[in-house]
């Protein structure tokens, strides 16, 4: 009995000792590319974040690449190219260019890869868009100018790059609103790169005459805040710009700016993403997602920012 | 050695309780022991997930500048001024220059390189060796571009100052017709690299932390001449995002990959440090169980030595019943079963020694009785012979009452000699009983009576032999007053309620006390008795046959005389109740 229950024990400790330790992390299943049009405001660090937030709850790869600015459209290329040749499962782009988009639709319909636009339609292709509804913004603004100012104001207008159909949709809708609200001219347009320092140089190659109101719409936030700065003098002059970052949203606490339309870049990304994703696995085909604006001035700005911490 | 039951069963508890314990403390220790590697694997993954990001980081801002800068315009037109000029020393410097202007990245000894084919000249942004023709036949490890965008390119530098490792990427450098004019490549430097990233994961003594190249080739490393070798440990199947596996049990390699540049971090760790107290733990656990164990084995002996004293003691009394001695008896002092199978075992041993003296008187009495009939037999037929020529004799001579006489005498003798013991009717019995009256009524001259009232239905029921003789005898000796004429025996028999009553009284003087005591009775020889059979030796027949189914009772008053009853199962076979 002794030696039974001996024998038992052993073949007990020798089972008990086998099993090599082995464990693995798989790789995600699905590679998303993504190549915005820059990284220069808070804006795109939105999108960035929101689209990073949803890559880890999809659990995909991600890798997000952006130019230096959102003219560099040859690097954009350069970048673009690159996602391709590495291979992704599918490509969202935020065009620099909206009219030359169609190389690389063909390069990655090729490839049997998905490719969808945000922030920014492509023009020359048919391609799904998850973005801010810029019709809708530039609707908004004139709205906003019309109740605001009497209608002998002139109304002019700094955009961003005019081949990216962000700011084109955005004229467009402010143009389409004017013409309802009575108001079938504005002033002058000036395009050019969404940069602060673009706002400063085209509000000072904008001459505001004295004897008349002014209004300004800035279809992006940093050139609004470029043209504040140039403008700070003139207080006959209200300011509209676009876009969601802690900048401009003190600008309106402040007054510096009068209106404020918002766009959650951080929602932009993350809806994005997931629409991509459900897609990828799903099989479905992506549909356009336009995100509504809210217009912000100082007497809905707390308000709006009880919220838009939390969220953040 | 002989080990007695209780110690054998404490023995076996112990050895089943000690192997229960070393099972479940090894299982235990192996459970601790793969918890705590897989946990230290989830750490070690997160921690090097969270370094490996700092390393992707890097390699995504060299990416990322190389082609920003390769679309500069200022670089691109004075590439262009200087092919088509006269590519002299401070253009080419100018050209240099304007490099390190682009060169945004200042850390891990960053450089940028500008490649033209077209004059297979290279220019650096660093100051040393700003520009610099190739040699004939001399190429560069990355002037060709990579296949993966993504993957830096890991060589030997030679443009550096001295030759180091270095991670480069590259983009061509195309003018506005989209013609490729250079090839431009930023590097970062190897050294810098792993000291900025590895030196610190590597002060653990127990972890050696390496990266390596998709092929898997080691990049950096603690020790430099591992670089460009590939580490043992690292098998083929480590492909996903994060692998961990364990060699000869103690060596893990856990590696993981970059998303963006597809290199890996690996860790080589000592796993016997991490479970090692663990492991003296268990150790000293077995030391600890397996001393216990020794004295519990100790207190077990004592235990069950004093637990099994009441059954050696029963043993020991055994020992001695079956050598014979059944005053043995075994002492209990617990209240417990052993105490309750010992007084069973001490009534068992009360009865065999009764039993065994009622088997010796038995057989003492049967060889008596055997020798006795072996005495008669010799006796008797010389007897007969003698007593029938007498009565022959006597016949001859007309003196039939004398034949009589010597016929009954005849009779009785033989009843009483050679049917002692056997069952004969009570016809026969009452037959036997006339014969010796008939003697004794010559002996006393006729002086006393026998009267039967024996029922019809009783005659043919078997009774021992000489049952009644030894009453009427009695009746004889004690009954009769041979002054007087009028004494009288009466024999009456009958049944009721299925038994058989006989009674034998006579109207006598009553018989002695000491007589009436069977006992005493048999301890006195009564020569004057036919046959030897007292009081005692009837009730012990009775009781022999019977059991407690018969009895007899004796009732005897001074002057007037004596009643003997006795009450006897019914049978109608000689051998049902014999012996």
């Amino acid at each position: 009995m002794i030696k039974k229950l001996t024998s038992i024990l052993v073949c007990a400790l020798l089972f008990c000792g086998c099993g090599t330790l082995e464990v693995k992390r798989d790789r995600p299943d699905e590679t998303i590319g993504v190549v915005l049009k820059a990284m220069n405001s808070q804006h795109w660090m939105e999108v960035r974040s929101g689209m990073e937030h949803a890559a880890v709850e999809a659990d995909i790869d991600l890798r997000l690449l952006y130019p230096e600015s959102e003219t560099a459209e040859q690097e954009q290329e350069d970048l673009i190219r690159d996602q391709l040749t590495h291979g992704v499962d599918a490509l969202i782009v935020a065009p620099c260019n909206s009219n030359h988009t169609k190389w690389f639709v063909d390069q990655a319909q090729a490839d049997n890869v998905q490719v969808v636009t945000v922030d920014t339609r492509a023009l020359d292709c048919s391609l799904p868009y998850i973005g801010a509804d810029n019709l809708a913004i530039g609707e908004m603004a004139a709205e906003y100018f019309s109740e605001h100012l009497p209608k002998n104001a002139e109304i002019s207008v700094i955009a961003g790059p005019e081949q990216q159909s962000t700011h084109i949709d955005r004229i467009r809708g402010f143009q389409d609103g004017m013409a309802q609200n009575g108001q079938d001219r504005i002033f002058r347009t000036i395009y050019g790169d969404s940069t602060f320092r673009q706002g400063m140089r085209a509000a000072e190659e904008l001459i505001f005459d004295d004897s008349k109101d002014h209004g300004l719409f800035c279809t992006s936030a940093v050139l609004g805040l470029g043209a504040v700065i140039q403008l700070r003098d003139r207080e006959d002059i209200s300011i509209l710009a676009v876009d969601t970052q802690d900048d401009a949203i003190q600008a309106i606490q402040d007054g510096s700016i009068d209106a404020l339309i918002t766009q959650s870049g951080y929602e932009i990304g993350y809806r994005a993403i997931w629409a991509t994703v459900e897609a990828l696995r799903g099989g479905e085909k992506i549909e356009d997602i336009l995100l509504p604006g809210i217009l912000l001035t100082e007497e809905n700005i707390e308000e709006f920012l009880e919220t838009y911490h939390t969220e953040a | 050695m002989k080990l007695g039951f209780r110690f054998r069963m404490m023995l076996a508890i112990l050895i089943v309780s000690f192997a229960c314990v070393i099972a479940v403390s090894v299982t235990n220790y192996y459970d601790a022991k793969r918890m705590i590697e897989q946990n230290y694997v989830t750490s070690l993954d997160e921690k090097m997930t969270l370094q490996f990001e700092q390393f992707d980081d890097i390699m995504q801002d060299m990416y990322q500048s190389v082609r920003y800068i390769s679309h500069q315009t200022e670089l691109i037109q004075q590439i262009e001024e200087y092919l088509e000029g006269e590519r002299s020393y401070e253009d080419g410097m100018q050209i240099s220059r304007t490099l390190n202007m682009l060169l945004t990245m200042d850390q891990l000894d960053s450089a940028l390189y500008l490649y033209l084919p077209k004059t297979d000249q290279v220019f650096s942004s660093m100051e040393y060796y700003a520009v610099r023709e190739l040699a004939a036949g001399d190429t560069l490890p990355w002037q060709e571009g990579s296949k993966d965008p993504f993957t830096p390119i890991f060589c030997v530098n030679r443009l550096a100052r001295s030759s180091q490792y270095v991670y480069a990427y590259t983009n061509p450098v195309c003018d506005a017709e989209g013609n490729q004019i250079g090839m431009l490549c930023i590097t970062v430097d190897e050294r810098q690299m792993y000291y900025e990233l590895l030196d610190s994961m590597n002060n653990i003594a127990s972890e050696t932390y390496r990266l390596l190249a998709p092929n898997g080739t080691v990049c950096s490393a603690k020790v430099t001449s591992e670089i460009g070798k590939k580490v043992g440990g690292l098998s083929e199947q480590h492909k996903d995002r994060m692998n961990a596996n364990t060699e000869d049990g103690t060596l893990l390699f856990a590696s993981v990959e970059s998303a963006f540049s597809g290199y890996r971090l690996m860790c080589q760790s000592d796993l016997s440090v991490l479970t090692k107290e663990l492991h003296d733990r268990q150790t000293k656990q077995i030391i600890y169980v397996s001393l216990f164990f020794l004295c519990l084995l100790f207190a077990a002996a004592k235990l069950s030595k004093r637990l099994s004293q009441p059954l050696e003691e029963l043993i020991h009394a055994i020992d001695q019943v079956r050598g014979g001695d059944f005053t043995v008896r075994a002492q209990s002092r617990q209240d417990d079963e052993f105490d309750t199978l010992l007084d069973h075992f001490n009534a068992m041993v009360s009865r065999m020694d009764g039993l065994m003296d009622q088997i010796v008187y038995e057989r003492t009495q049967k060889k008596q009785a055997e020798l006795n009939a072996l005495q008669y037999q010799i006796r008797p037929h010389f007897m007969y012979n003698t007593l029938n020529s007498i009565r022959f004799a006597a016949l001859l001579q007309h003196n039939y009452k004398l034949a009589e006489l010597l016929s009954a005498f005849t009779s009785l003798l033989e009843a009483s000699v050679q049917r002692k013991g056997a069952f004969i009717t009570l016809r026969e019995e009452i037959e036997l009983v006339q014969n010796y009256i008939s003697l004794q009524k010559f002996r006393y001259l006729d002086c006393f009576e026998g009267v039967y009232q024996i029922a019809p239905e009783t005659e043919e029921c078997y009774v021992p032999c000489l049952l009644l003789q030894p009453m009427v005898e009695n009746a004889v000796f004690h009954g009769i007053d041979t002054k007087k004429s009028d004494n009288r025996i009466e024999i009456a028999a009958w049944l009721e309620q299925d038994r058989l009553y006989i009674t034998v009284k006579d109207n006598g003087e009553g018989i002695p006390k000491d007589v009436q005591n069977p006992e005493l009775a048999e301890a006195q020889t009564d020569k004057r008795r036919l046959s030897g059979i007292g009081l005692r030796n009837v009730e012990q027949r009775l009781r022999l046959y019977y059991g407690d189914a018969a009895y007899f009772r004796l009732s005897s008053q001074p002057h007037q005389g004596t009643t003997v009853l006795f009450c006897l199962p019914i049978s109608h076979d000689p051998k049902e109740y014999q012996v």
